[in-house]
């Protein structure tokens, strides 16, 4: 689809991308190392920043009309550019052979931009077959995972779809309810993002990565078995539109790194769950989705808060 | 030298060559001499099968910890029943980390339960692995990241398969040092 779809346009490459604040005219010398996802870009949301603390300054001034001419001078300048000058972030990559920007390169409120970004949506297979089942736990080798067993998947549009993964239901066994953040709602690192209801007790689980809640998966706050019937799948709780992933990806697991880090939770599994016949391991075993149910409520909250780190 | 056995006890009918077979095999990676005991019957001793003939694997290691055995190091029991316990919904084996019992099932080691041609080499191979896999944790050995290692965790027949019969560098030497 895509030969056809650029075909006889030049693609530009990834070396040669002018920023869109260059292209603006903002700033004199930047190039996109970013594929033109300004959402994902530290630098665009510092420029963006700089704008609005600027526009900020300018509404608390007595001046205020001269303080808003000059902040908004470098939109009023872009919107004056020839039309060649002023090329959707699409055209610059080569995508789409003509569009001009009608929207100061506000990509995020063009429904244009909507729509590549829908056209572009490589659809991540979640399908099962897609799925290596490592010490009986299901994992995806394109997944993120953090250690408190939720998993992260970057999508095109950059921002992060994040669920719980196959571990953590089979430990959570039965969904009371779900309480999720509410979309807008900034979270921090390590901020709590989502309240389950369990019959053994609340569990509130912290947010893998920095950032503002971009959707809520409804479906799932209609239908909570979607979680334990479909972690990776149907039952994704919410994205969310990073503001810093730097930090946080330190913290993010995946390939041999993911698959290692299960093998050790299995092992720690066995050892908190030890009995009168001590720790017991087992070989070719998969975690019963029935395991609150088989162990004690001290045990279990034991296991949530070593394993998934709820408060 | 006295205690230094470790006793093979086959749970209901297992064919002979087969504990045969895993007797030798024992001895070539633990240096240890075995003893085969008669059959056992433990129907009466623990609690009823789910259907499919299920036992709960926990309570025969329970059952298996409380009873003597004389000059015994370590216990493996071998059994064709398919495995279950609280915790795991399906298993080949377990044993105690650091304990003395072991338990393997035969049940879900052979191709036919796969729906495929019998091949004695497959089973008697993963036989193998799954043995020595629970023998060492009774050992101390933990389950090993190194997919090839033999004490890499198997989630199905397949990486029982697919990974050696022999201990990675690091956990050979976590014997050694044990033994």
């Amino acid at each position: 689809m895509d030969h056809k779809y650029q075909r006889g346009m030049k693609v530009i490459p990834t070396g040669e991308r002018k920023c869109l604040w260059m292209e603006a005219g903002v700033v004199s010398y930047k190039l996109c190392t970013n594929q033109y996802q300004c959402s994902i870009c530290d630098y665009d949301r510092a420029m963006s920043n700089r704008v609005l603390k600027e526009r900020k300054i300018a509404a608390e001034s007595v001046d205020i009309i001269s303080h808003k001419k000059e902040v908004n001078v470098w939109v009023e300048e872009f919107r004056q550019l020839p039309a060649d000058q002023r090329k959707c972030r699409y055209m610059l990559m080569g995508e789409v052979s003509y569009k001009i920007c009608p929207n100061s390169f506000r990509c995020g409120e063009c429904s244009f931009d909507q729509m590549m970004q829908d056209r572009k949506q490589p659809r991540f297979d979640y399908s099962v077959k897609n799925y290596e089942k490592v010490a009986g736990v299901y994992m995806h080798e394109e997944l993120q995972y953090f250690r408190n067993h939720t998993w992260l998947q970057l999508e095109r549009n950059g921002k992060y779809r994040i669920g719980i993964d196959d571990f953590a239901r089979r430990i959570i066994g039965k969904i009371d309810g779900i309480e999720l953040s509410a979309v807008g709602k900034n979270l921090d690192f390590e901020g709590y993002c989502l309240t389950i209801h369990h019959e053994y007790g609340d569990l509130e689980l912290f947010s893998p990565i920095k950032g503002i809640v971009d959707s809520v998966n409804q479906e799932v706050l209609d239908n909570v078995t979607l979680i334990i019937d479909e972690p990776y799948q149907g039952g994704w709780l919410m994205t969310i539109d990073p503001i810093s992933v730097t930090k946080s990806n330190k913290n993010l697991l995946k390939g041999d790194t993911a698959k290692a880090w299960m093998i050790e939770e299995t092992n720690l599994l066995s050892k908190t769950l030890y009995s009168d016949l001590g720790v017991t391991l087992a070989e070719g075993a998969t975690i019963s989705a029935e395991i609150s149910q088989n162990i004690s409520r001290e045990k279990w909250q034991e296991l949530v808060r070593k394993h998934l780190f709820v408060r | 030298m006295s205690d230094r056995i470790i006793t093979i006890i086959p749970i209901g009918e297992i064919d002979n060559s087969f504990l045969d077979f895993i007797s030798w095999s024992i001895e070539e990676t633990f240096r240890i001499t075995t003893a085969l005991l008669p059959n056992y019957n433990l129907s009466a001793e623990i609690p009823p099968p789910l259907p499919g003939n299920r036992y709960n694997s926990t309570s025969i290691l329970q059952y298996l910890s409380d009873k003597k055995f004389d000059n015994t190091l370590r216990l493996l029991a071998i059994t064709e029943s398919d495995l279950y316990s609280p915790i795991f919904s399906t298993l080949y084996g377990e044993a105690q980390l650091n304990g003395r019992c072991a338990l393997v099932s035969l049940h879900r080691l052979r191709q036919e339960y796969y729906n495929l041609p019998p091949d004695q080499t497959i089973f008697l191979s993963r036989f193998h692995k799954v043995v020595i896999h629970e023998i060492a944790h009774t050992f101390g050995l933990i389950h090993c990241i190194d997919k090839n290692c033999i004490m890499y965790p198997s989630s199905n027949v397949i990486d029982i398969d697919e990974k050696s019969s022999l201990f990675c560098p690091s956990c050979n030497q976590k014997l050694l040092l044990i033994n």
